[in-house]
């Protein structure tokens, strides 16, 4: 029989008794084995094997185990067995026979028709119990070895029974339309690391109870901080019954700003594989993440080209590397008192070999998620290294060249000693290579703060990068091991209005008091170089001083100076 | 007369059917509900329409019943017609098993308004 089990959490009822079904068309025997088992049992009766199979259809998930009388007028204990043992919406349960007939022909037939045991009347209370014990216990053995299919906190099924029932229910069910729907609870990471991760769960376990209120779903599963659901029509279509799980949650959540996003994909391609359409679900979703006032998107002809657009950027990138398409370019850092070029930071440009230029903003957000960055952040540090080693190695001059460590990168455990090992090989001194780290990575978590600590004993500099953006706070500033900061173009922009002017005098008093340097982005006008210049800034990059530039040209003005 | 009467009256096993009842009071309550049990007159009226695989399935049924009852003679007589019908053949001597169930039903009906009658 290949059948799947329910969950143990299913069987036992609110009572706390597991219920038994006794199929039987005297109602006397039905009394009698009722008195023997209502102490322990909740009991269903059936009269025949026809109303049995009623009773099974209804309560299949709860039940966990059928008494069968053998000779019942409308359908009998063999027909009963048959329908009941052949039906593949219906999880296997266990049939006692009882019988009174001494024919074992009888017996075999039924055992060969799947039923576990017999107990025969008159019957023999303790050999009643006893045998509906052992059964019961033992099918819930074997239940528990089949529980990975449940998630034990919600209930829901995982994602893998999730795609196989899935993959089953549109196979049978394929003239219908569906709607697959991936909900996301945002910050899940975040409240793990402020409330503790029993929080986490709880927050989990109140928006799972939430969706089971409103989705009249055929399936639901979780994977982490996502559901998963697959709908008929009704539920997606209508978007106020997002709107009011949205609001539900919002309202009676127990952490504050709790937010859920969605991505929908309609009228589901059932002739894709049922991995393709959850990743269509999540590829919807993607388009959102970042966006604070957009709850929900749905999947589409745009979002599919997109996607192939990655995809093919994607596939391109480990040639890419190898064919050496990313190329390092420079963008001067200017030291505001001595008016001249103390550093640049390194920036990366992918140019294909047939000359097309792919714009950072295409593949840097892409690779973040797909985690190609990583390499990518690797690959330009050591590129950086060895631009220094060929200057040292020619007699050039040199400056420190800063290079940008992206948040995927930051949670690489041995980052920092793999970072130190590519310096010590290629053979500079650490002073002539730099960090730069975000700051609503380095905001992050207590991890971060570790990294950045075994970077900077590895004789990193680190400058905390785009501060003004995001979270920004001042004590952001002061709980890290950093050595400057960078003050994000946004910021420099407020110079315009006299509070933005006292923000960033202040903000450079508090960095130098506690000895940071500062440097200024985005830098493009005269009077925000005389201010700047003014109240001390140490460093700043911009236009008003030079574009980013490929090696070449940097190398030119380096000379030059 | 008492329950233990009632089984020695038709031969039965009091002992058996009180374990398996639990108790005299469940027991009472279930002899209360086997003179309303129908197979007997299932038996009787499929015997009559010549229907042999529903007959069979009432003295079947008669059979079980009287074994959780632990009837030990009303039981030896329903299996013998069992076996019969079970064999496609009309049953011999079913006037046994009509006298065997009647004594039962007198002999309950007797203890029940005697009990009722204690209760007044």
């Amino acid at each position: 029989m290949n059948k799947s089990l329910g969950t143990i959490q299913e069987m036992v009822s609110f009572t706390g008794k597991r219920k038994v079904l006794i199929v039987e068309d005297n109602q006397l025997n039905i009394d009698i084995l009722t008195g023997i088992l209502e102490d322990e049992y909740t009991v269903l009766t059936a009269t025949n094997g026809e109303e049995g199979l009623k009773v099974v259809m209804a309560h299949y998930r709860e039940l966990s185990l059928i008494f069968l009388d053998v000779y019942m007028p409308v359908l009998d204990g063999f027909e009963f067995l048959k329908a009941l043992y052949s039906r593949e919406d219906i999880p296997f349960i266990p049939v006692i026979v009882t019988t009174s007939s001494n024919l074992q022909a009888d017996e075999i037939k039924c055992l060969e028709l799947g039923a576990l045991e017999f107990v025969v009347k008159p019957y023999n209370r303790d050999i009643v119990k006893a045998r509906t014990k052992n059964i019961i216990s033992l099918r819930e053995s074997v239940a528990t070895l089949s529980a990975v299919e449940h998630d034990p906190l919600t209930g829901y099924l995982t994602i893998q029974a999730f795609q196989h029932y899935m993959t089953n229910y549109l196979i049978s069910h394929s003239e219908e339309k569906y709607n697959l729907v991936v909900a996301d609870i945002i910050g899940v990471r975040n409240i793990n690391s402020i409330y503790g991760e029993k929080v986490g769960d709880d927050v989990i376990k109140f928006v799972s109870t939430v969706f089971r209120s409103f989705a009249d779903t055929i399936l639901c599963a979780r994977k982490e901080d996502k559901f998963f659901f697959l709908c008929n029509g009704a539920f997606t279509a209508d978007e106020n019954t997002l709107r009011r799980a949205q609001k539900v949650i919002k309202d009676s959540s127990i952490v504050p700003n709790l937010d859920i996003k969605y991505g929908i994909y309609i009228n589901v391609d059932t002739m894709q594989s049922v991995s393709v359409l959850c990743d269509r679900a999540l590829f919807a979703l993607d388009q959102i993440k970042s966006e604070p006032t957009v709850d929900y998107a749905i999947y589409d002809e745009t979002i599919h080209s997109r996607v192939l657009k990655n995809i093919l950027l994607e596939s391109k990138f480990a040639e890419a590397v190898e064919k050496e398409e990313f190329a390092l370019w420079f963008q001067p850092k200017i030291s505001l008192s001595e008016n001249r070029v103390v550093g640049a930071e390194a920036l990366v440009r992918w140019i294909t070999l047939n000359g097309e230029i792919i714009s950072p903003g295409e593949f840097i957000p892409l690779f973040e998620t797909d985690g190609y960055i990583q390499i990518l952040d690797e690959y330009i540090f050591k590129k950086a290294c060895l631009f220094q080693k060929e200057r040292i190695d020619k007699g050039l001059k040199t400056v420190p060249v800063s290079v940008n460590l992206s948040r995927n990168s930051v949670y690489i455990s041995d980052v920092a000693e793999r970072y130190s090992r590519i310096v010590k090989e290629i053979g500079i001194p650490s002073d002539l290579i730099s960090l730069e780290i975000t700051e609503s990575a380095a905001n992050e978590s207590r991890e971060v703060l570790e990294q950045v600590k075994r970077l900077s004993e590895k004789g990193f500099k680190i400058d905390m990068d785009d501060f003004g953006t995001g979270y920004s706070s001042l004590s952001s500033l002061i709980s890290m091991e950093f050595d400057g900061v960078k003050l994000d173009k946004s910021i420099i922009d407020k110079l315009k209005t006299d509070k933005g002017k006292k923000l960033i005098e202040y903000t450079i008093v508090l960095a130098h008091d506690i000895g940071m340097h500062v440097i200024a982005e985005g830098v493009e006008k005269k009077d925000q170089v005389e201010f700047l210049k003014k109240i001390k800034c140490d460093i700043a990059q911009g236009y008003y001083f030079y574009q980013p530039k490929n090696q070449k040209d940097f190398e030119l003005l380096l000379d030059a100076q | 007369m008492t329950l233990s009467d009632v089984y020695k009256t038709l031969n039965g096993n009091y002992d058996e059917a009180k374990t398996r009842m639990m108790n005299d009071s469940f027991l009472e309550k279930m002899l209360s509900k086997f003179i309303k049990d129908d197979s007997m007159k299932k038996l009787d009226e499929e015997l009559k329409k010549g229907n042999i695989k529903e007959a069979f399935m009432a003295a079947h049924t008669l059979k079980g019943v009287a074994a959780n009852f632990a009837f030990t003679q009303l039981f030896t007589q329903a299996s013998l017609r069992t076996e019969n019908l079970r064999n496609g053949k009309l049953p011999e001597n079913m006037d046994e098993l009509r006298k065997e169930y009647d004594l039962t039903i007198n002999t309950i009906n007797q203890y029940i308004s005697e009990k009722r009658s204690e209760v007044l």
